[in-house]
């Protein structure tokens, strides 16, 4: 038998994850549709026109990112209770089938319903409104044109880091894994600052990592003697350089997606 | 079929909660592991389950080893926590969801334990009593004909008639390929249940041995209260003393459990150096 990976017992895996998640899962589907429709209805209601695009772009971004870090935290909460975690580990399947479970329902199947969702409600509430044809758009998530597809690498990357910490942490999955996360991207932030400040000579503070470069520097020769008169730089990344950055993030996500596997293969009672 | 060689474990690598543990279980034996409150029944089963790994040495039923949880492991074994999870589905459910996973589940042979547990097939398992959760489980890992099946204090929570019921059922499921241990402190749940005894005592195993070569080496009986003669180990009752006496004259007694645990853990080396003497 094979000890990695066997479709059949995949898939006898799914189903059991299936028959015994199903109820929570409806039930957290329907308070996503609650919140979505609430608050996007309002915003509607509230407008005189319908969402523009970027509103829309904000909101699904938004929602995509909370919800699906939420539902990725708690995916892995019977580790953390002990005698749920005792039938998880003991129960016949590889720890590779286990996490591929969890990760198609936390990932896959999670963004592709939120986007159905999300599309749904944004259809109805546009079509409530009864705004001429003219002043309707729609987003299309899905533009290669518009490099939304950011959107989706900068998902996977959340969710590799927070399945890790569904899998790392005990108790409090979310509130741990996001300040652990706040707390990296802090000594990232400072030391981005350090490296930047070191390659150009100049006083760089609070610069955002992964986004170019800004600065404030001053202007010489001064226009009037015994005055400091500063100008402020601002150099943006080529999108030839930003696409590597993409694929750094893309490889960095597969990372935690690896190590989140291996965390689970030895995870203890 | 399970071999522990050399075992190390602690939840702290300065507190060793085993050294160099060593211990060797055959097949066709219902043992009894005993040991006082804390100590490591319940972290050496986790080791043999591969629930927690050692830091160092090893694990292995039937040569495979038990920290690599490998699907072959995992599926000729079956584990039932002192604390048990249900999910929120019937038993008729639970069968159908879980039971593919064992390759020798016998359906007819749950429902019959189910029957004889008097546990209702149409429950949701989550909703039942907690004895009545712990009976469908039990039934369950009968039921899936494992080589080895571990239970950590199975009859906690069990009424009487369903104590009684559960020694009948678990004496009737032994067979020659089956491998049974049950983990308690309550000592008089074992009584005409288990074929050989091991005591876990001060991090390590005192004593490893069958009822019958114990009842060779030891003889259970009851003393007069003023009776001078020299005893192995003795306890004050209202019969009288119950003594534990070197059996010097192959004579036989049933082996009070009970007695024996207390004189073990009481750390009556007399006790212990003449159960670990090997037979003639």
């Amino acid at each position: 038998m094979n000890q990695i990976f066997n479709l059949n017992r995949f898939a006898l895996l799914f189903k059991k994850h299936t028959a015994e998640n199903y109820k929570s899962y409806l039930m957290s589907l329907f308070v996503l549709i609650g919140i979505l429709s609430i608050i996007i209805g309002t915003v509607n209601y509230k407008s005189l026109q319908p969402m523009d695009l970027k509103q829309q772009i904000a909101f699904y971004v938004g929602f995509l990112m909370i919800s699906g870090t939420i539902f990725t935290s708690i995916i892995f909460a019977n580790l953390g209770e002990k005698r749920k975690a005792i039938a998880a580990i003991t129960l016949p399947a590889s720890s590779f089938e286990k996490f591929l479970v969890s990760w198609l329902y936390s990932y896959l199947i999670f963004q592709v319903v939120f986007t159905a969702v999300y599309y749904a409600i944004i259809l109805t509430v546009i079509r409530l409104g009864n705004w001429p044809e003219s002043m309707v758009h729609v987003i299309n998530v899905f533009s290669v044109k518009d490099k939304f597809y950011i959107i989706f690498i900068a998902y996977a990357f959340l969710h590799s880091i927070v399945i890790y910490g569904a899998i790392y942490f005990k108790k409090l999955h979310f509130i741990k894994t996001a300040f652990a996360f706040f707390v990296v991207l802090l000594v990232i932030w400072f030391l981005n600052d350090q490296v930047l400040q070191l390659m150009i000579h100049h006083k760089i503070s609070g610069n955002p990592p992964f986004t170019g470069l800004s600065f404030e520097y001053e202007v010489l020769p001064q226009p009037s003697p015994g005055t400091t008169h500063t100008s402020y730089a601002n150099i943006d990344l080529r999108f030839a350089v930003m696409k590597w950055v993409l694929v750094l993030f893309g490889l960095l996500s597969a990372m935690m997606w690896c190590a989140a596997y291996y965390r689970l293969k030895e995870k203890k009672v | 079929m399970i071999q522990i060689k050399d075992l190390n474990f602690g939840y702290s690598k300065k507190a060793l909660l085993f050294k160099n543990l060593n211990l060797n279980l055959s097949k066709g034996h219902i043992y009894g592991l005993l040991g006082k409150n804390g100590a490591g029944k319940s972290t050496l089963l986790h080791n043999i389950t591969g629930l927690t790994y050692p830091q160092s040495g090893y694990c292995f039923v039937n040569g495979l080893s038990s920290a690599d949880r490998s699907v072959d492991f995992l599926s000729d074994m079956y584990f039932i926590p002192e604390e048990i999870f249900m999910p929120a589905v019937t038993a008729a459910q639970f069968v159908k969801n879980t039971a593919p996973f064992y390759p020798q589940f016998n359906e007819d042979q749950f429902y019959g334990y189910i029957e004889e547990f008097e546990v209702p097939r149409e429950a949701v398992l989550d909703k039942m009593s907690f004895g009545q959760q712990k009976k469908a489980m039990i039934a369950f890992g009968l039921a899936t004909n494992t080589s080895l099946l571990v239970m950590d204090e199975p009859t906690n929570g069990l009424d009487i008639p369903s104590k009684v019921q559960f020694r009948k059922t678990i004496a009737s499921v032994l067979t020659e390929d089956r491998c049974v241990i049950i983990s308690t402190h309550q000592v008089r749940d074992l009584d005409s249940l288990i074929d050989t005894l091991v005591v876990l005592n001060d991090r390590e195993i005192v004593v490893n041995e069958a009822l019958d070569m114990i009842a060779e080496k030891l003889y259970f009986t009851t003393l007069e209260s003023d009776d001078k003669q020299a005893t192995l180990y003795h306890e004050d009752s209202i019969r009288g003393k119950n003594a534990i006496l070197a059996n010097a004259d192959n004579l036989y007694s049933k082996v009070d459990m009970e007695l024996l645990f207390n004189a073990i853990v009481s750390n009556n080396q007399s006790v212990i150096n003449l159960l670990n003497t090997p037979t003639k």
